[in-house]
């Protein structure tokens, strides 16, 4: 009993503080962000009692409850939970940057008119994210999916008085159904060949499944991970999400959400077939490849940061399709903290450029283009060196975090090429392409914000540091980002620790030899480390000739490799909105305008206005002849006839008796005299 | 006198009589008296049919008192009527009460 109240805790506490502040947040007012923070840092505590459990008594995973929901028929829908490690760990992951982002939007969202719905909105976040990791059903994760979508949505779209946040959240909404409409489809043929809508009973199911449409399966429920994390080619909503507030960005939309399609993709890796799992990894490889090289070219800091998240969830995709599931995990974990940290950053030197642009009272210049800032070390020293540490992260640099997991992954694409030879090459091409690119354009963006010259002195003058409640989650995130937390190993080199060991094994139970690839990545590991540091310098020393030494022209090699269209090939982010554009919206749109064309210009203009004026006309003719005809002449020639009569016969009534009785008596006489005849 | 012609002959004189008053007068008043004379010429007959009629009852005694009897309420009301009449048109002549002309 105590075990499911703790388990589903994790859903009451949020789902009461958006209960809560969604209908009595107005009185609340400023006090509203207090008592999210409450119930999410009990959620924080509840988390670390959790993991503490794990670690202490791991005989007793995984922890299991589950009851029936509803049954119809044969149909049997239940709901509960599944927590081991992993979920253990992932909850305290969600929870803690849930906190951390609580924490930092309270000084980030100040003076908001809808302050308090904004804590709702994360609030229900937050719920359905939890959902996600504790679901013991693929049926009870789609659900929670869907809400993850909704909160995303309503957060994407908060300030939707402006123009675009509202098309970004349809976008992002849009998008996402296309994924998870594969991945429902995907849920009931598991359900109809196996029988069962829990994960661990399909995992034990599958065995007697055709392959190919086990194949075809598990890559339709993939296409739900393709939407939700943003992988080619449904990756498109993600850098129009940046719409929302920063801070949504940061929990949302870089370090949880995005991250349940990689968690999915997760728990039902082991049934995934080597072929859905070739395809898987090519889907990733594209993302994380494609990605960062669209990143290099954007302006915007946000959206160098969505393009660098495209990119990084490309990388655990793709470890996953190399069926290297440790690294994948490691990296969705050690991506989480520093890039939350990255985008938390992002938001404090937004939220100094905005004030700064307020107190000038500047309303064009871009709060978010890198190339009003420069120069902002000074002014944002905690900023500064928070985002250094994860940006050094990110870059795969020895002593922090994402060079552990980076690697890890690097290291599984070789063995995958090792053992399959071929085309697989271009995964680990794709892969140190993408570790170099991303270090060359995550240091640009460090250059060209906080080193050089001001690029705007009456800026600059204006900026300051952000105040402590938002700097304390940089902090602490930046602490997170540290390689020596996922080890408690100073030796930099040393991958292995207390997180990959908690991490354990995976059965796979269809046809992928798992100690064969764990026994492949660990030979190709020492090589992955070498080539990924040799990348890394590479990319962060051409950032520093490109950037900070200003050694090279930028202009000249941009058009250099603009001969082969590289370059505009990146600015445009490889035309594929522009493709869809052309394929899928214009068509679209015609369509809609021929339907609108036929049934507004022909129905409605010809047939139905004919049938109008056919009607109009018939009335005309019916009016004069019932007027002229009817009513003039037989109903009124009948009372002019009545009249004209009467006018005749009044003259008798002469009004005096003695007439009357004239009459009388000749009438009497006549009476007589016509009876004397008879 | 055992004849009945004589009597008949006065009931229509005095008929005639009261019908030309009430159709040439003008004055209420002399139709009224007009009036009178046919009631006392339909007497004239009543008595007369019963005398010569062999009946043995007296039913046209008493028919002619119901008729003197009618004729006093008559004269009341009528009288009665043309004092209204007079209130109303300021005389008694029946040409001035046209009141009903269609």
């Amino acid at each position: 009993m105590r075990e499911i109240l703790q388990i589903t805790s994790f859903l009451f506490l949020p789902l009461v503080s958006f209960i809560i502040l969604i209908f009595w947040g107005k009185r609340f007012k400023s006090h509203s962000s207090t008592l999210a923070l409450g119930l999410i840092g009990l959620m924080v505590l509840n988390s670390i009692i959790l993991f503490i459990h794990t670690l202490s008594h791991p005989h007793h995973w995984p922890l299991e409850q589950s009851f029936e929901w509803f049954s119809t028929g044969n149909l049997s829908i239940s709901l509960g939970y599944y927590v081991d490690n992993i979920t253990s760990i992932m909850l305290m992951v969600v929870s803690l940057i849930g906190f951390l982002v609580h924490l930092y939007s309270t000084e980030y969202m100040k003076g908001d008119p809808r302050y308090s719905r904004y804590f709702a909105f994360l609030g229900i976040f937050i719920f359905s994210m939890n959902g996600i990791l504790l679901a013991d059903s693929l049926i009870m994760m789609y659900i929670f999916w869907e809400l993850v979508g909704l909160s995303s949505f309503l957060l994407i779209g908060f300030w939707f008085e402006k123009d675009k946040p509202p098309l970004a959240a349809n976008k992002a909404f849009l998008t996402n159904r296309v994924g998870d409409i594969g991945m429902f489809i995907g849920i009931m043929i598991l359900y109809f060949n196996v029988g069962s809508f829990n994960i661990n009973g399909i995992i034990n199911g599958v065995g007697a499944m055709n392959p190919a449409l086990l194949t075809v399966a598990g890559l339709l429920v993939f296409m739900g991970a393709v939407g939700k994390s943003a992988q080619f080619p449904l990756h498109i909503w993600l850098p129009d999400a940046m719409e929302g507030p920063t801070p949504v960005s940061a929990l949302i939309h870089a370090a949880t959400m995005v991250a349940a399609g990689v968690y999915m993709t997760f728990r039902i890796f082991p049934f995934l077939t080597p072929e859905a799992l070739s395809i898987v990894a090519i889907v990733g490889a594209i993302t994380a490849f494609g990605a960062a090289i669209i990143a290099i070219t954007r302006n915007d800091i946000k959206a160098v940061l969505a393009y660098s998240t495209i990119s990084q969830l490309g990388y655990m995709i793709m470890a996953l399709g190399v069926g290297a599931h440790q690294a994948a995990l490691f990296h969705l974990v050690t991506h989480a903290m520093f890039k939350a940290c990255l985008f938390l950053c992002s938001g404090s030197v937004i939220h100094a450029m905005h004030h700064s642009l307020h107190d000038l009272n500047d309303n064009d210049t871009d709060p978010q283009d890198m190339r009003n800032m420069g120069g902002l070390k000074d002014k944002m020293p905690i900023t500064h060196a928070t985002m250094l540490v994860s940006t050094l992260a990110i870059a795969g640099v020895p002593f922090f975090s994402g060079f552990l997991s980076k690697d890890a992954i690097l290291a599984g694409t070789l063995s995958y090429h090792h053992m399959h030879h071929g085309w697989t090459i271009l995964l680990p091409l794709a892969g140190f392409g993408a570790a170099m690119i991303t270090a060359f354009y995550m240091f640009r963006l460090i250059f060209k914000t906080f080193y050089g010259k001001p690029n705007n002195h009456d800026i600059y003058k204006h900026i300051h540091e952000s105040p402590y409640v938002m700097s304390i989650p940089l902090m602490v995130l930046s602490f997170l980002s540290l390689a020596f937390i996922f080890t408690l190993n100073l030796n930099p080199l040393h991958g292995h620790g207390w997180f990959t060991h908690l991490i354990g094994h995976v059965k796979h139970v269809a046809g992928l030899d798992m100690h064969l690839v764990e026994d492949g990545i660990h030979h190709a590991h020492n090589l992955a480390m070498y080539i990924s540091l040799l990348v890394a310098t590479l990319g962060i020393v051409i950032s520093v000739l490109f950037y900070y030494l200003k050694k090279v022209d930028v202009e000249k090699v941009s058009n250099f490799f603009n001969i082969v269209g590289l370059y505009s090939l990146s600015k445009n982010k490889f035309y594929i909105e522009k493709i869809y554009n052309t394929i899928l919206y214009k068509p679209f749109f015609m369509q809609t305008k021929m339907a609108s064309f036929i049934d507004w210009n022909i129905y409605d203009q010809k047939i139905v206005d004919a049938w109008g004026w056919i009607t109009l006309k018939i009335s005309k003719y019916s009016a004069i002849s019932d007027y002229s005809i009817l009513d003039q002449k037989i109903i009124d020639g009948t009372s002019h006839l009545v009249q004209y009569i009467s006018s005749k016969l009044r003259k008798t009534q002469s009004g005096i008796i003695q007439n009357y009785l004239l009459g009388v008596l000749a009438v009497l006489v006549i009476t007589i005299i016509v009876i004397n005849q008879i | 006198m055992d004849y009945i012609q004589p009597y008949l002959m006065l009931s229509s004189i005095l008929f005639s009589m009261g019908i030309y008053a009430v159709i040439t007068r003008k004055n209420a008043v002399a139709i009224l008296m007009g009036i009178e004379l046919i009631l006392n010429s339909a007497n004239i007959n009543f008595i007369a049919f019963n005398r010569f009629g062999n009946f043995n009852t007296l039913d046209g005694h008493v028919f002619s008192i119901f008729v003197i009897v009618l004729a006093a309420a008559e004269a009341a009301v009528a009288l009665a009527i043309i004092i209204n009449l007079f209130k109303n048109i300021g005389t008694v002549d029946v040409d001035q009460a046209r009141e009903m002309k269609g």
